[in-house]
């Protein structure tokens, strides 16, 4: 890696979409893949992250700037993060996990795995379905005897708040 | 959602990630979603990721005798991921803190409207719960055998007891056991009745085993000289191996430790390592794992007030004792009542709450409140902390 030097190096990453967003290195190599790439030389001019649009790389990044201004407190780390997580909708859950994995942050992964289990936790399995986006495969008679092995596991679901 | 459903694709990785983090409850009503996510849930890489995630929190097993319903209950609780040092007391039903999210399932009883709790409990083994009359005569019937997650409950067939000993006015305890046959798979129910009689102005006193096996629904003898002629009394059961090969008992002088060889269908007896005077000192053994045992040693007599510290032991293979740090000091009538191996546990109880202290760091980690509950406090054995065992239960 390269020597420390007095002036904190900027990056600039772009989105899938084409938009451009600086950040400081010593942020954004919270990112295994972005630490790979500074690391391998590859930083030099504009880093394409070709699996995150601007939206979602835009809420990353004020993730990296606000954990990476953070002293090593681990209480207050977490706090943050579940701040960070608490107002987002399970849409934009969905897209910051399939970027925290492309962009390899286990703590980011971490946090965003655990908050949209929280929200699915009391979830109908209809819901479930229709936000993963999953084809259900089995049978009605199949389905019913599922249910019925895990009959008491109903109790307590919340009613489906999508459409 | 205005015609576009948001669906989002995720690898079987990121669900897995996921799905991890889901209480045991969530995850029996997604098996429901489709076939993939079913094979997924019942898998053992599954419940391998689960016990490092969810598992791996402040989670744990309540049993516990709740004294207004006069029935057994268990209670799933966690206290969510926060961090380990971090002090807190949680009251039951208390929605803020440490997120303590108690899931209580009432289980069967046969209890009788008496004062006197005739009953005990072992488990969860494979996801079964076994209660049982610890009184076992005249007939030897008494004992339900409950899977709390399928919701069911059976009633044991009764045991056929045609020994000439028992015709005699006899008195019998009984203490059962789980354990794996680790070639069929199939789960053992082993009980152990311990009988004392007088015959011809001669105390005579012995061991009878007999087997259950849930899925032929049979009892079966199993006969062993040396146990029916054995001077040892049983009527504390103290678990069995995680993987089931041994259920272990400590006979009532606490003088020695009785495993029973599921496989072989033996016992192994190895002798307390130090003489503990059962009039002086108590002593608790928990299972850890699949091949040790450890034992707690403490005063009988303990008063409001003072320090106690509890004496330590572990019996690796069922082979030598290894004696360890002493762990405490614990204040007043406190007692052991279970062990988180994983968090490096282990769980006292005062008056009116469960102390979880940390072994290792010699620090107190979470102090769960039991004032508001009926829970049955005053007697010994009536409650339990038993490690969470994730998707086994």
């Amino acid at each position: 890696m390269a020597a420390e030097t007095g002036t904190p190096t900027t990056l600039t990453l772009k989105s899938n979409d084409d938009e451009l967003f600086s950040v400081a290195e010593s942020a954004a190599i919270l990112s295994v893949t972005i630490r790979n790439m500074v690391e391998d030389g590859c930083a030099g001019g504009v880093i394409p992250l070709d699996n995150v649009d601007g939206k979602t790389l835009a809420s990353v990044i004020t993730y990296m700037n606000g954990i990476s201004a953070i002293p090593a407190d681990e209480e207050k780390k977490k706090s943050y993060r579940d701040k960070f997580l608490s107002d987002k909708d399970f849409e934009t859950l969905a897209d910051m996990v399939l970027a925290a994995n492309y962009l390899n942050m286990s703590c980011l992964m971490d946090a965003v795995s655990a908050k949209i289990a929280q929200v699915m936790e009391k979830k109908s399995v209809g819901w479930v379905r229709r936000k993963f986006g999953i084809e259900n495969d089995y049978t009605p008679e199949e389905e019913a005897a599922v249910k019925e092995e895990h009959k008491w596991t109903f109790e307590g679901v919340e009613t489906d708040d999508d459409n | 959602i205005k015609g576009n459903e948001s669906t989002v694709y995720f690898s079987e990785e990121i669900v897995e990630e996921i799905l991890s983090r889901l209480p045991v409850h969530s995850l029996f009503r997604f098996k429901a979603v489709s076939k993939s996510w079913n094979t997924l849930i019942s898998s053992p890489s599954f419940a391998e990721s689960y016990l490092n995630n969810y598992g791996n929190s402040n989670n744990f097993v309540l049993l516990a005798f709740d004294q207004t319903t006069r029935k057994w209950k268990l209670s799933f609780t966690t206290f969510g991921t926060s961090s380990p040092s971090e002090l807190t007391t949680v009251a039951v039903g208390d929605g803020g803190g440490g997120r303590a999210d108690e899931k209580f399932i009432e289980l069967p009883t046969m209890l009788e409207k008496t004062r006197r709790i005739k009953e005990k409990i072992i488990g969860p083994f494979n996801g079964f719960i076994c209660i049982y009359r610890i009184l076992g005569m005249p007939r030897m019937g008494g004992i339900t055998l409950c899977n709390p997650n399928l919701r069911t409950t059976e009633t044991l067939p009764i045991c056929t007891v045609t020994d000439n000993e028992f015709s005699f006015r006899t008195s019998v305890i009984r203490s059962m056991g789980f354990g794996l046959d680790s070639v069929t798979k199939e789960i053992k129910l082993v009980q152990i009745l311990s009988y004392i009689f007088r015959f011809k102005d001669a105390i005579k006193k012995g061991i009878r085993v007999d087997i259950y096996s849930p899925s032929n629904k049979t009892w079966r003898h199993v006969p062993d000289d040396d146990a029916a002629t054995s001077d040892t009394f049983i009527s504390r059961a103290i678990g069995s191996y995680e993987d089931g090969s041994f259920a272990h008992w400590i006979d009532n002088n606490q003088s020695v430790v009785l495993s029973f060889d599921m496989q072989k269908e033996v016992f192994v007896r190895t002798p307390i390592p130090i003489e503990y005077d059962q009039f002086k000192h108590k002593v608790k053994i928990f299972a850890k794992g699949s091949s040790s045992l450890v034992l707690f040693a403490y005063p009988r007599e303990r008063v409001t007030g003072k320090n106690y510290l509890f004496e330590r032991w572990e019996l690796k293979g069922l082979k030598h004792w290894t004696r360890l740090t002493r762990v405490g000091p614990f204040l007043g009538v406190t007692k052991p009542v279970g062990a988180l191996w994983r968090s490096r546990v282990i769980v006292v109880r005062g008056k009116t709450k469960l102390v979880f202290y940390d072994y290792s760091t010699q620090q107190v980690r979470r102090i769960y409140d039991m004032e508001g509950n009926d829970y049955h406090l005053n007697c010994s054995d009536l409650i339990k902390v038993l490690e969470y065992k994730g998707i086994l239960l």
